[in-house]
């Protein structure tokens, strides 16, 4: 009987052993699941902070949810402060394996224009974020290599050096290698290093503050956001004033019709 | 006395209430007003030629404030309208105007939507030339910085059906409103006098009806058109002038028109891609020989243009904060005719219509550029609009380059020149409307 039991113990240490440690591409994937979540609604208020500290305010509400069993993320984005650019409105469908449908409304255009996704380099009205911040990566694009581990405002991370595939790549979404750390427990990420085109280091983005929006599948989103330009000084945060978990959005806000609906 | 009781409604209204906004019935813990009121404050001045000499003077200064309110009621409908309050100084002549550019209800029942009152109607995916875009009117003498300022609101009913992927708008416009044409300017012989437009009434019969498919397959986006009734863009018409034994009278008159419209938009790797058509068919049918100067004889006068084919295709890139539209602008004109100008006085006034109509070649090529430049974190911005006629060798170069001073407050300089050879529509309007000019404006 001992004997037994010795070999089914042997044999559960070899299949825990066995089990393959986690690599940095599974991490990825485990990160980009843990933001994937049904539906959200949310207020986020941004601050861009020149060198001097003089500080711009854009406020903006945005509504995501998961079409083709989480294939495909749509968001309406729509700006409503400051007065000069109110009303401005993105939408976008995301998609996994393809390049982006994006429409852009400016009330002065009176119409909404589809435009072309592959300039996400681009700052995000005016700010140190970029475009390729506001989306999930494709995962394709990037080579990945766990290089670490350690601990981020106290959580533990593992530390992913996140490299583009070629230059095209790195251009579209405008750096050269990206330092990424995603929390142990809730793959969520709390920090990165943005290289720039030249391999230098660019800016910081820090992560301060991270919700868990569906409490039963266990899906979180970033809240309050810092990115530090390090080579000219300039700073913008991004902060949920509201968010809140809603599988139930309804599927008309992700057409032009609303999105040009001021 | 209509400003103050204009202020005094604006401040009433601008108690704020709470409801639920973007988010309507969906749970919130963040309410949205039920109205929000936003607009802008900003003087502008515009310096250009005095016409015909080499003196610099001014063209246009004015103070302005614009409202702008938004009713809403969530997922049901909503209200809007903007209105102007301008003072200043406009072709030499004092201003003080109020102008309710838009007022409208919208009202959203299952998958149609219904708009009626003041509006303005921009069709056309191409960029800032469209042909299909034929019932909004335009004020070709507005001078503001901001391009959308040309664009005239007129009382309209329209109603959109939408099932995925195709939207069906159809567009009733009761009550003519004709396209402000800077008359005054163009070339006209001595021998004739200005007279007041000619507009039809609004009689069903003169209404303008349209109607718009709009899908998306796949990636491209577009629609099909078709607009009947009188065309905002009037010719001009002549008479008699029962004043003056020998002299005629021209005045500005609408006319009919089918416009059969076709746009698409879509991308291509890192390119945009635009194309807009629209087939005029004018109803010759309803031209009429005139009696001229009170005699036995009558002339054949056309006020309105001939058909014709005209078509836009247009690429679009960004490379970082730098953009830039191309698009090529061509027209045909059908059944076309050279005019022997030196034949008859006649014959020069039709030059003018087709001056106006843009027809004065039976092909013409045009070329239009749109650059734009984000600087120093998009606090500073550069535009440019360039166009030029390659048949006609007439041009508008609109140029602006915008400092953000602070949020919201921005300092703008810029330029609009217009010019080409003297019978063109850009060489008669060069004097009176290029201009430089210097705005500062606040929104709020």
């Amino acid at each position: 009987m001992k004997a037994v039991l010795a070999i089914i113990m042997i044999f559960i240490t070899a299949l825990v052993s066995a089990q393959p440690r986690m690599t940095a591409y599974k991490i990825i994937e485990k990160a980009e699941e843990a933001v994937r979540v049904s539906g959200v609604q949310g207020i986020a208020v941004m601050w861009i902070i020149d060198e001097k500290g003089r500080e711009r305010t854009r406020r903006l509400k945005q509504v995501t949810k998961l079409y083709d069993d989480g294939k495909t993320e749509k968001r309406l984005l729509r700006f409503i402060e400051p007065a000069d650019i109110k009303g401005t409105g993105l939408l976008t469908f995301d998609y996994q394996n393809a390049a982006d449908d994006i429409w852009l409304y400016m009330p002065a255009l009176r119409k909404s224009r589809r435009i072309v996704s592959s300039e996400k380099s681009k700052t995000f009205m005016g700010s140190e974020f970029t475009y390729a911040d506001m989306s999930p990566p494709s995962l394709s694009d990037f080579s990945y290599q766990l290089i670490g581990e350690e601990r981020v405002q106290g959580v533990p991370c593992y530390k992913i050096d996140i490299l583009p595939n070629d230059e095209d790549v790195a251009e579209e979404n405008g750096f050269s290698r990206r330092i990424a750390y995603f929390g142990m427990e809730d793959f969520v990420i709390r920090k990165a290093l943005y290289y720039d085109l030249n391999g230098e280091i660019e800016k910081e983005m820090l992560v301060h503050e991270v919700k868990e929006l569906d409490t039963e599948k266990h899906k979180f989103r970033a809240v309050h956001i810092e990115m530090i330009n390090v080579q000219n000084g300039r700073r913008s945060i991004m902060s949920n004033e509201m968010i809140e978990f809603n599988p139930d959005i309804p599927d008309e806000y992700f057409t032009t019709r609303f999105l040009e609906r001021e | 006395m209509i400003l103050r009781i204009g202020l005094v409604c604006v401040i009433l209204l601008s108690q704020v209430c709470w409801a639920q906004g973007f988010f309507d019935d969906e749970p919130s813990s963040a309410p949205s007003p039920a109205y929000d009121m936003n607009g802008f404050m900003r003087g502008v001045f515009f310096g250009g030629k005095v016409i015909g000499e080499n003196d610099a003077e001014l063209k246009s200064g004015y103070g302005e404030l614009g409202l702008k309110m938004r009713v809403r009621k969530g997922r049901i409908g909503d209200g809007f309208a903007e209105i102007r309050f301008r003072r200043g100084s406009e072709f030499g002549n004092n201003i003080s105007d109020v102008n309710i550019r838009e007022a409208y209800v919208d009202a959203y029942i299952g998958n149609i939507d219904l708009r009626i009152g003041q509006q303005i109607v921009q069709w056309g995916r191409a960029d800032g030339f469209n042909p299909t875009n034929n019932i909004t009117p335009q004020d070709m003498l507005a001078r503001s910085p901001d391009e959308d300022d040309r664009k005239l609101g007129n009382f309209l009913i329209r109603s959109s059906y939408y099932i995925n992927p195709f939207e069906f708008e159809f567009i009733w416009v009761p009550q003519y409103a004709p396209s402000v044409l800077p008359v005054e300017l163009f070339p006209f012989p001595s021998w004739v006098t200005l007279g007041p437009d000619e507009l039809p009434d609004a009689r069903l019969k003169n209404c303008l009806l349209a109607g718009k498919i709009g899908f998306r397959l796949g990636r491209v986006d577009g629609s099909l058109s078709y607009v009947k009734g009188y065309m905002p863009l009037p010719g001009i018409n002549i008479g008699p002038d029962k004043e003056k034994l020998l002299g005629v009278i021209v005045m500005p008159k609408p006319y009919k028109m089918q416009v059969f419209g076709f746009d698409f938009s879509t991308t291509l790797g890192s390119f945009g891609l635009r194309g807009e058509a629209a087939y005029r068919h004018a109803a010759k049918a309803d031209s009429v020989y005139i009696p001229f100067l009170k005699s036995e004889q009558f002339f054949l006068f056309d006020y309105m243009p001939n058909s014709d084919l005209q078509y836009v295709f247009g690429m679009d890139r960004s490379i970082g904060n730098f953009s830039l539209i191309v698009q090529y602008i061509g027209r045909y004109v059908f059944d076309f005719v050279e005019l022997e100008l030196t034949k008859t006085p006649i014959d020069q006034l039709g030059q003018t219509n087709r001056m106006i109509a843009s027809q004065q070649f039976e092909i013409s090529h045009s070329v239009f550029l749109r650059p734009a430049l984000a600087m120093f974190h998009e606090t500073v911005n550069w535009d440019m609009l360039a166009y030029y006629n390659i048949t006609s060798e007439e041009y508008l170069v609109r140029t602006s380059l915008g400092k953000q001073l602070y949020d919201a407050l921005v300092l703008k300089i810029g330029a609009e020149i217009y010019d080409g050879p003297d019978d063109t529509l850009f060489g008669s309007i060069h004097d009176a409307l290029s201009s430089g000019f210097i705005e500062l404006k606040l929104s709020f």
